[in-house]
């Protein structure tokens, strides 16, 4: 059964069109996250489908019931849409106790519901407490209690992690995940933090442009993105040009398989998406990729190498002022070194969540592109130990790649 | 009389409007193309009917000002204008309210400062006493200082009357605005090797500037409506002669062509106020949402000066006037009018600036209302026409509608209805300000949370909305209250012949110089006024759970 139906969804305000087209389809019980960068049409939607905007055209559904078709439009109060806002806009002159019996019949608010939605988010002993007297987390909950107060036939939640720390997000989004799975609510998570749609949801739809350019599984979204743009908003993306022969792709990596299911371009130039784990880092060997390591983001756990391939022979006095040899030459490395760590820093690209910050090596290369061109790629060291700038390694794929037509058709 | 036209908390944000925190979006936030009303574009019909109307009641006054002047003729007016006598009135506005402003802004700056940025000692009772001369009109004082010596009159003594009665018409903006000043942005200046001076000069002031113009204006306008005092001081002004040609000389002729000059000169005022302010637009707090930090300068040596110089202003300004009014109470009854009851006055104000009160709210509350859920072309008209009305001194408003209901509405002419209606269009800004701050506590997200709730819109409006806003509505009339309290000029014009307000009753006895006897409305006034600031002050404190705004900070 379908929870939530969206259908050729339009609307537009004066001048600026801003949702063109939306199809969405959330079934029962399950969560789908909306995932849209700023811009992308995520507050627009969410609006037509809670009431307070209109659609111009098509046609929103909650459980099967049409509440606005571009013409004729259920009252926000009829929708049983439980919205959960940003930072759970609680009443500030109601206890905690009394936002949750809000939503109730006056003679049903006095009685135990209340108290048994505030133990399901486990916050039973804060009932007689007012909303500023809570932590950010404690009202994100207390709001959902009192959206799941209503009974509602879909939850909405509107970025409702964005406003808390990051060390409290985790553990919010945690318990507030767990108390919609455990009641099998049907639940829509707007947000523009991929890490959280992808982590959280069962099923991601990513909005642009106030288009949906995909809606797949988290893992079906990672690994075989739409576009090379979308691959770079959901995660870190090396973007290589290649060519393809019908059955491998060929890169400055190497040859590789393609995904399964992937629909295949024609043979010719590809743009291939390596992501930063399928590379591995191993000591310069003879058949594989030679580069040097221009720049180390360790973060503990893993590391974001920066690597740059060195073309055969293309910058031997590089190599070897590096290598240890002091002088002239070696300055020259270094101040290289620190140029490039600056540019990776600046770009913000590393990372990952910049739009188009990471297409390297697309486009802009020219011929030859990632060969000429010396681009730095980004690879994920999960060792305690990754390699420092200036030191040489060799690169080797693993597993399939994603591909697609590149778009400048050279 | 106490001009409370221009309200100090037109650009004192009231303590209510400063939490950023819910307002403004966390980190990553989205900021999607949204429609300029969060309750959608189109206001309700009855909500925009409703503005309309209170619209057309504000322009009324205007219009028969205008119908008034253009009946007399140009020929007439422009005559009546070109005597020495304006030339005199105007060089005597310009002068006095240059001096009151200069004066009034330094005294509050300095006082503002002191209060907020040093570690000056008691600073919770200085707070409470600098702002003590708003509760005294400033007839009062006049009347005060003039019953003391006689040395107190003309352009020095209008100067001092009027600095001491009015500087906290900047402090109370001024001292908002550096509480709200970031100090680390003065301590960033101060590591980038300014000196203290050249810090405050370059980083403190620009950022309360707004705030200091806003005071300022207050001033102005506050000194061109002014009548009692200047009155009281010998002291000729655009509305003493106004008075002067309309009662004595019953010269509407002279009256009106001095009213639409005088009208003018207002207008320039708030017409400059908002080209320089707004040269400073787009400088507001970076970074509002977090929590600010206060450097506290320490006096050392200075605290002894300092502290001397509060004594001396408080002195001055409360001590003076209320120890004089005092000895006057104590005297025998010095009067050979027939007596005014007191009660019987006392009653009469009440009402008169309770009903006030209730109007100007019941009015304001639409127009705040569409202004701050439905922004939009309706909403800047009903806000400039609010501005205009702040313009317009009382006694203009008085005459215009004297007019008004001698030429369209004869039964309203010496009624009490009248008087109401002028103290409701006088102090229609006080309620739309204090309002308007009230409902953006209340944002329409909270509404609409409500209604996904399952609330249909008028039960969301009594449940969410109301109880939110009720501090503001409280606030609103109790501003409105205090003004008319206190408002003398377009009183001793409608009021119905034969009543008596406080105000009228003190006024007929100061005239007769019969200070003992003036003195025992003078205290009852200040008795009656003082009592909303503390409604206000309790309404503003109040209890958990009325800010939304604080909730974050402590997440």
């Amino acid at each position: 059964m379908t929870g939530l139906s969206v259908e050729g969804l339009h609307k537009s305000y004066p001048g600026t069109p801003v949702l063109r087209g939306i199809g969405l389809q959330v079934k029962s019980g399950t969560l789908t996250a909306i995932l849209g960068a700023s811009g992308s049409g995520k507050t627009t939607l969410l609006r037509v489908i809670t009431g307070f905007e209109a659609a111009d055209r098509g046609s929103v559904s909650v459980n099967g019931t049409v509440v606005d078709d571009g013409r004729h439009r259920v009252r926000p109060e009829q929708r049983h849409i439980g919205l959960v806002p940003q930072d759970g806009a609680l009443f500030p002159h109601l206890t905690v106790r009394a936002n949750v019996a809000f939503p109730l019949a006056r003679r049903d608010r006095h009685g135990r519901r209340p108290d048994e939605m505030l133990e399901l988010v486990g916050l039973g002993d804060l009932a007689s407490r007012y909303p500023h007297q809570l932590s950010g987390g404690q009202q994100q909950r207390v709001a959902l209690a009192r959206a799941l107060a209503s009974q509602p036939s879909l939850i909405l939640l509107d970025e409702p992690f964005s406003s808390l720390d990051a060390g409290l997000r985790a553990t919010v989004r945690t318990d507030v995940l767990a108390v919609l799975r455990a009641t099998g609510t049907t639940t829509v998570l707007v947000t523009h933090d991929q890490d959280e749609a992808l982590s959280a949801a069962d099923h991601v739809a990513v909005l642009r442009d106030g288009r949906i350019i995909q809606a797949d599984t988290p893992r079906q979204l990672y690994r075989c993105p739409a576009d090379p743009q979308l691959a770079s908003f959901v995660g870190t993306a090396n973007l290589l040009e290649g060519t393809w022969d019908g059955k491998r792709v060929t890169t400055a990596l190497g040859r590789h398989g393609i995904h399964a299911g992937l629909q295949v371009p024609k043979p010719g130039h590809v743009t291939v998406l390596i992501r930063p784990e399928q590379i591995c880092l191993t000591p310069p060997g003879s058949d594989t990729v030679p580069a040097r390591v221009t720049a180390t983001h360790y973060y503990g756990h893993d590391a974001l190498v920066a690597v740059r391939p060195d073309a055969p022979g293309s910058r031997p006095g590089n190599g070897k002022a590096v290598k240890g040899a002091p002088g002239n030459g070696g300055l020259d490395g270094a101040v290289l070194d620190g140029a490039v760590l600056d540019r990776g820093a600046l770009g913000g690209g590393l990372d990952g969540g910049a739009l188009g910050g990471a297409v390297l090596g697309c486009g802009n290369g020219g011929p030859g592109g990632v060969q000429g061109g010396g681009e730095e790629l980004r690879v994920r060291v999960s060792r305690s130990d990754p390699p420092e700038p200036g030191e040489f390694v060799s690169l080797t794929v693993r597993g399939s790649v994603a591909a697609w037509a590149a778009a400048d058709g050279n | 009389m106490q001009s409370m036209n221009g309200s100090p908390l037109a650009t004192a944000p009231s303590p209510g409007t400063l939490a950023p925190g819910t307002l403004a979006p966390g980190e990553g936030a989205p900021d999607d193309v949204r429609p300029a009303g969060p309750l959608g574009r189109r206001a309700p019909w009855p909500l925009t009917a409703s503005v309309a109307l209170v619209c057309v009641a504000l322009l009324l006054p205007v219009a028969f000002l205008i119908w008034q002047a253009t009946g007399t003729g140009w020929p007439l007016i422009s005559r009546l204008l070109m005597r020495r006598l304006t030339l005199t009135l105007l060089i005597n506005t310009i002068e006095l309210t240059l001096a009151v402003t200069t004066c009034a802004a330094t005294v509050a700056l300095g006082a503002a400062w002191c209060v907020e940025r040093t570690n000056l000692p008691g600073r919770r009772v200085w707070r409470v006493l600098v702002l003590l001369p708003l509760a005294i009109p400033d007839f009062v004082v006049g009347y005060t200082w003039s019953s003391l010596t006689p040395a107190v009159h003309g352009l020095t003594g209008a100067v001092l009357v009027m600095t001491l009665g009015l500087y906290p018409l900047v402090y109370l903006p001024v001292a908002a605005a550096l509480r709200r000043a970031d100090s680390t942005l003065y301590e960033v200046a101060r590591g980038l090797g300014s000196g203290r001076f050249t810090a405050f000069r370059r980083v403190v002031l620009p950022q309360i500037r707004p705030a200091l113009l806003g005071g300022c204006l207050l001033v102005t306008l506050a000194l061109l409506a002014e009548f009692g005092a200047f009155e009281i001081l010998r002291f000729q002004t655009f509305t003493t002669e106004i008075f002067t040609e309309f009662t004595l000389g019953f010269n509407a002729a002279a009256a009106s062509a001095l009213s639409l000059l005088l009208v003018l000169l207002s207008l320039l005022a708030l017409g400059g106020e908002h080209i320089v302010g707004r040269r400073g637009a787009g400088r507001g707090p970076v970074a509002s949402a977090r929590v600010l930090r206060v450097h506290r300068y320490r006096l050392g040596w200075a605290t002894v000066p300092v502290v001397g110089g509060f004594a001396v202003l408080t002195g001055l300004s409360v001590g003076v006037p209320v120890s004089t009014v005092v000895y006057w109470r104590l005297q025998a009854p010095d009067t050979t009018l027939p007596p005014i009851p007191l009660a019987g006055a006392a009653v009469n104000t009440v009402v008169y600036a309770g009903s006030a009160a209730i109007l100007a709210t019941v009015a304001a509350f639409p127009v705040a209302l569409l202004f701050v859920r439905h922004p939009g072309r309706l909403a800047t008209a009903s806000e400039r026409i609010g501005y205009l009305s702040q313009g317009l001194p009382g006694l203009v408003l008085a005459l215009a509608l004297v007019f008004f209901a001698i030429h369209a509405a004869y039964p309203l002419y010496q009624t009490p209805e009248l008087l109401v209606i002028t103290y409701a269009i006088m102090f229609f800004p006080l309620a739309l300000v204090s309002l308007r701050a009230s409902l953006v506590q209340a944002p329409a997200r909270l509404e609409e949370t409500a209604r996904s709730l399952g609330c249909r819109p008028a039960a969301a409006l009594r449940r969410v909305t109301l109880p939110l806003v009720a501090p503001g509505i409280a606030a609103s009339a109790a501003l409105v209250f205090l003004a008319a309290v206190v408002e003398l000029t377009a009183t001793l014009v409608l009021i119905p012949t034969g009543a008596n307000t406080l105000a009228t009753a003190f006024w007929a006895y100061q005239q007769n110089s019969s200070y003992a006897s003036a003195s025992r409305y003078a205290i009852v006034i200040v008795a009656i006024a003082v009592i909303p600031g503390c409604l206000l002050q309790h309404w503003f404190d109040r209890g958990p759970g009325r800010d939304p705004g604080k909730s974050r900070e402590q997440s």
